[in-house]
């Protein structure tokens, strides 16, 4: 099978999975696609020649990475427009307009946008949860990464994974309750 | 089995949470997914035909091939000189299969000539 072949093959099958984490992440669907379809072509440009076993882990690290740069582009955004766009009500308060903005920092899930509404009780608890408790939990559980390839794929340890998903699976139960559904 | 032990352990819990996530996407999306996903095939195979320059001839190839059988063909005409595997590799260049070409096209002038 020629390299490109593979390539594609692979992603047909991480491509639905790719968009929806990072969705969820960014809770925007223009945001999830430019970063799904920047994660694309770094892969096939700078790791197509790695063997196929590591485009996974691969993979996903440059999708996160892609996520990580967006929550800093916003922050940085936000913070430029908090600093242009301060003014003050009718009461004479300064107001930080920033602080209006829609979009998720990283760590602060309360300002997270939920995705599609408050009726998919799914996708608001992923989308409240911390990034990292997320990516561990949606690589592990999701994409079937072992805890290795998970955690090649957030660059950290072994160790760190575990405690992410054990973390996330424990929110999780409490925000969708033990007898959930 | 008993609502109330449903999702006592996390792989339980996280078997129910990962089976409700839809990986639905509407048409619109897909097909952008889709248009990225060719742009980066189209590199891969880009970079596999650099790294791999016999293939890029290959219509060159097949163009020489189809002449020199023509020529063999002919009834009456001196069959071409037939190269082997080892000058068709040396050969691999479009270059030097396009002056093939163009020596067979003048010999058949020269045939018809005569």
């Amino acid at each position: 099978m020629s390299p490109a072949t593979e390539m594609n093959r692979f992603l047909m099958d991480v491509e639905n999975r790719a968009f929806r984490m990072a969705e969820l992440a960014v809770g925007n669907r223009d945001d999830a696609m430019d970063i799904v379809q920047d994660s694309m072509l770094t892969l096939a440009r700078k790791y197509a020649k790695r063997p196929t076993t590591e485009w996974r882990p691969l993979f996903f690290r440059i999708l996160q990475n892609r996520i990580t740069d967006c929550y800093r582009r916003r922050a940085s955004s936000n913070r430029l427009f908090s600093f242009f766009s301060s003014f003050r009500n009718d009461e004479g308060e300064v107001v930080d307009v920033a602080a209006l903005q829609p979009g998720p920092a990283a760590d602060e899930p309360e300002h997270r946008t939920v995705i599609d509404g408050a009726s998919d009780e799914v996708d608001r608890a992923l989308a409240e949860l911390p990034p990292r408790q997320r990516q561990a939990f949606l690589l592990r559980s999701w994409e079937g990464l072992s805890v290795a390839e998970t955690a090649a794929a957030m660059k950290c340890s072994e160790g760190s994974v575990k405690t992410h998903y054990s973390r996330a699976v424990g929110r999780l139960r409490e925000a969708l309750g033990a007898h959930w559904p | 089995m008993n609502d109330k032990t449903q999702y006592d352990t996390d792989d339980a819990l996280a078997t129910a949470v990962v089976d409700r996530l839809s990986t639905d996407i509407d048409p619109e999306v897909a097909a952008r997914l889709r248009a990225a996903r060719q742009e980066a095939v189209y590199l891969v195979d880009s970079a596999h035909r650099k790294r791999a320059p016999w293939l890029a001839p290959a219509g060159g190839l097949v163009a020489a091939s189809v002449v020199a059988a023509v020529l063999l063909r002919e009834p009456g005409m001196q069959p071409m000189p037939v190269l082997d595997d080892a000058e068709m590799a040396a050969a691999a260049e479009l270059e030097l299969l396009e002056e093939l070409e163009m020596l067979a096209w003048l010999d058949e002038e020269m045939l018809d000539a005569g």
